[in-house]
């Protein structure tokens, strides 16, 4: 059926509200670069090369004004981010990541997160009668879109939290590696992030990237879940074998731990 | 309370300490890592997954008790 309060796609299910997704995607980029830039007096020696990837967020959220695409703003956006910050580590240093930064960089991406969400968007209309469609079943996805995000943002935040701001972590980081200690935490937040990414968050990104290409793929998506869930044997099954990995797995690490005599 | 609701509320709240406690698993792993211990740290991961998908299986199981009459 046509909807109203659409303007590039009839089925209004790629585009998001440009106001706000383009006020969240500055204030993230403020954020994240430009007032570590400035408290830690970093860009006074960027050179080109530094400004054209400090600027490349922007022109993300530029081309995401032209061409308004959900999926596009939630992949290119945090990736548009990561070669300023390889280029500069000051940028990500110790000094500038105190809790309050991180809490203000995690509220910043939330804030952005909620800009993109699906159903930012203008209310569609039955066209017939001009009313509201109801949107019952799209709530109920946007609940297992929230439920699923808070899930898995909290184990990543989580575990670089532990890394970064639990104290004697820092300091058994510290006594095991010494003055390497800056540059190996950065490697394992970034093993940490690639697992993170590999065995949790894959399915969530396939998932949301899916339900976002279509309504009616977002429908299906639901349908398929609704229909895994009801098939019992399967989920008895996939039970069973997580908990024998999960016994497996603390099988052989308490083994392990009493012959290095740690227990 | 009758038993089947009584079951559907225990795969619940098993299902939902199953994910939380998987974050701890989490936390341990990171700690192992700090003190190069990465053989424990890679089991404490595989650990908190697996839990996190016990737990979202035990709560389809819920759903699935649920409807069934």
């Amino acid at each position: 059926m046509l909807q109203l309060g659409t303007t590039a796609d009839a089925d209004n299910t790629k585009q998001t509200n440009r106001l706000a997704g383009f006020s969240a995607g500055l204030l993230l980029w403020f954020f994240v670069l430009v007032i570590p830039a400035v408290h830690t007096g970093c860009w006074r020696d960027l050179s080109n090369l530094h400004w054209w990837f400090m600027c490349l967020p922007l022109g993300v959220l530029g081309t995401l004004q032209i061409w308004p695409n959900r999926v596009m703003a939630l992949s290119a956006m945090p990736l548009a981010h990561v070669p300023i910050l390889i280029a500069q580590p000051s940028l990500t240093s110790p000094k500038v990541y105190g809790p309050e930064a991180f809490a203000a960089i995690t509220a910043a991406t939330v804030l952005w997160v909620w800009a993109c969400r699906p159903n930012n968007t203008t209310e569609p209309q039955d066209i017939n009668t001009r009313t509201p469609v109801s949107n019952k079943a799209d709530r109920q996805t946007m609940y297992v879109f929230y439920s699923h995000l808070a899930l898995h943002v909290g184990i990543g935040l989580v575990m670089l939290g532990a890394l970064y701001f639990y104290e004697p972590y820092r300091v058994a980081m510290y006594q095991s590696y010494g003055e390497a200690s800056p540059i190996v935490r950065m490697a394992m937040a970034l093993f940490l992030f690639l697992v993170w990414v590999i065995l949790i968050a894959r399915q969530l990104i396939v998932r949301l990237a899916r339900a976002m290409w279509s309504v009616n793929k977002q429908r299906a998506q639901w349908i398929g879940f609704a229909l895994e869930c009801a098939d019992s044997r399967r989920s008895r099954t996939n039970l069973k074998w997580s908990l024998i990995i999960a016994s497996l797995s603390y099988g052989v690490l308490w083994i392990l731990m009493q012959m290095e005599g740690r227990l | 309370m009758n038993k089947p609701k009584a079951r559907l509320l225990l795969y619940e709240i098993l299902g939902i300490a199953m994910v939380c406690s998987s974050v701890l698993f989490f936390w341990y792993s990171v700690g192992f890592m700090t003190e190069k211990d990465y053989i424990a740290a890679i089991l404490q991961i595989f650990i908190g997954f697996s839990l996190v998908r016990g737990g979202l299986e035990m709560t389809k199981i819920a759903l699935v008790s649920k409807d069934r009459p």
